[in-house]
């Protein structure tokens, strides 16, 4: 069965430094065009905000100010300095606590960074 | 949509201030060396990751190296591995006749989970409104109840939606050549903050659980210099496989007594410590199958040194219990219930064959002379005379 492929947890700063591959981003819905099927998603803490082409995920549950999460791939338009994330899920998570996330996905990097860690030392 | 924090994140936060400690950091340095070895077959039940459902990265299962040994297990470092317990959010769905395949992302890896359909909803075809109608005569009270079981029923008939966060329950197996997860438990979760409490649960899980052996280092390293040397039996086996052939040995020649040399000449124990060096390891492991023994109560020590004296129907210390009961039990403390057993094995002690016989030796001829009919027990610690 072909799997799509797994989104990587991402903040929103880093995401607009990626060049390809799935991602995952957690931001709120800033400006929402249905028609034009785009969606902006800015992170609260930092001003930084991400393009989200919503084509395969319309029509969308929740409205701006919502917080939204997209599983999607990271495509640099031609020439263009903004990476655009074509999402294939867009999933609201209203209620749900972003620094305690931002602080359990430090905690996981830094565990997955170890893990590497210690197979170089292994190898 | 507003969900019930307070006390979730409370939790979350206890985590969260457990995981900010630094020094949590595994010192692998010296599991190295061992980090090859598995545990053998018959010790995979000692460890706790066999009996639970996992909480691990779905990277993580679909890496875990498959056991040659035991079909339908998994190897995690150590840990042997067939139930895990995923969240994640579905990225796929797709349904059949009979079951739901979903896609689970959790972030570090997808994995595709079969979810079966009950058979009791393909039976039930009746409409909401219908089920409704014929409970009329309810209250009000349970006719809600009815109709919200009504309706989570049939979400659960429907199955879930792409962007669902979902938490699964469930085996690993290989279909079509890929590695999925077959459900025995599926719900989904209302409440986003869950994904945070697993992302802050396992790497706490992994550093303090799955890193670690279960083992104590002594063990593992016995086992890994064990597997090293033997092809055939393990150490630790020995004595119990010595101890099966005597007692079919005894059970079939029915000897008066035994000694270490006449043990080392039957055809059974010469094959199996052939691979012993010299004559005093084979003839240690010998004497202590012949300590479990007794212990047992099969063989008992005589005067002579390792010589030893054997339990059978017929054997001698049957008629000096037969002649101890027939003086004891016309005494007039004996004659309602019998003598207890202990007085028996303090008579017995006192003739000058049996001075160090054990209490289990006793109550193995006591019960040789029960099957022959010719004493009863007339409690649980108490034999008569069945003719005086």
């Amino acid at each position: 069965m072909d799997l799509p492929k797994c989104g990587s947890v991402q903040e929103i700063s880093n995401a607009l430094s990626t060049n390809q591959g799935s991602i995952k981003v957690t931001g709120r819905l800033i400006q929402h065009d249905c028609i034009n099927r785009q969606a902006t998603l800015g992170d609260p803490q930092t001003s930084a905000s991400l393009c989200v082409d919503t084509s395969l995920t319309e029509p969308l549950e929740g409205s701006v100010g919502s917080l939204f999460q997209v599983i999607g791939e990271v495509e640099r338009e031609d020439g263009g300095d903004t990476p655009i994330v074509r999402a294939r899920i867009m999933r609201c998570v209203d209620g749900m606590d972003l620094l305690m996330y931002n602080r359990a996905l430090r905690n996981q990097q830094k565990y997955f960074q170890s893990r590497n860690v210690t197979l170089v030392r292994h190898n | 949509m507003i969900f019930p924090r307070e006390s979730l994140t409370w939790d979350c936060y206890c985590i969260c201030y457990e995981m900010d400690v630094e020094e949590m950091e595994v010192d692998g340095t010296e599991n190295h060396s061992l980090r090859n070895d598995k545990i053998p077959k018959t010790l995979c039940g000692l460890d706790f990751c066999f009996h639970v459902f996992n909480k691990m990265y779905i990277d993580d299962i679909i890496a875990l190296e498959k056991c040659d040994v035991i079909p339908g297990m998994y190897w995690y470092k150590r840990h042997p591995i067939y139930k895990v317990d995923i969240m994640g959010v579905v990225v796929k769905r797709q349904e059949n006749v009979r079951c739901f395949i979903y896609a689970v992302d959790d972030g570090t890896g997808v994995i595709t989970c079969c979810c079966w359909k009950s058979r009791l909803h393909e039976q039930s075809s009746e409409d909401i409104e219908t089920t409704l109608q014929r409970c009329r005569n309810l209250p009000e009270v349970l006719r809600k109840k009815m109709s919200g079981v009504l309706m989570s029923e049939a979400k659960k008939k429907e199955g879930y939606s792409l962007g669902d966060l979902v938490h699964i329950r469930g085996k690993i197996k290989i279909f079509r050549g890929e590695r999925e997860v077959v459900a025995s438990y599926h719900n989904k979760l209302e409440d986003p903050n869950m994904e945070i409490v697993r992302m802050s649960e396992l790497p706490i899980l992994y550093r303090t659980l799955y890193d670690m052996d279960t083992l104590p280092k002594k063990v593992l390293e016995e086992l890994s210099e064990m597997s090293g040397q033997k092809k055939g039996i393990c150490h630790g086996e020995i004595v119990p496989e010595l101890k099966k052939i005597l007692v079919t040995f005894i059970e079939d020649q029915q000897p008066e007594e035994i000694s270490v040399e006449h043990v080392s000449k039957i055809p059974g124990v010469t094959v199996l410590l052939k691979e012993m060096k010299t004559s005093e390891e084979k003839n240690t492991q010998i004497q202590s199958a012949l300590d479990v023994l007794e212990g047992e109560g099969r063989v008992f020590t005589k005067q002579k040194n390792h010589v030893y004296g054997v339990i059978n129907p017929g054997c001698s210390m049957e008629r000096l219990i037969m002649d101890i009961l027939k003086r004891d039990c016309v005494k007039e403390k004996f004659q309602n219930e019998g003598c207890h057993y202990l007085h028996i094995v303090d008579e017995v002690r006192k003739s000058p064959d049996y001075s160090a016989i054990t209490n289990s030796c006793v109550l193995t001829c006591l019960n040789n002379l029960e099957y022959q009919s010719d004493v009863i027990r007339t409690s649980f610690t108490k034999y008569f005379l069945c003719k005086i």
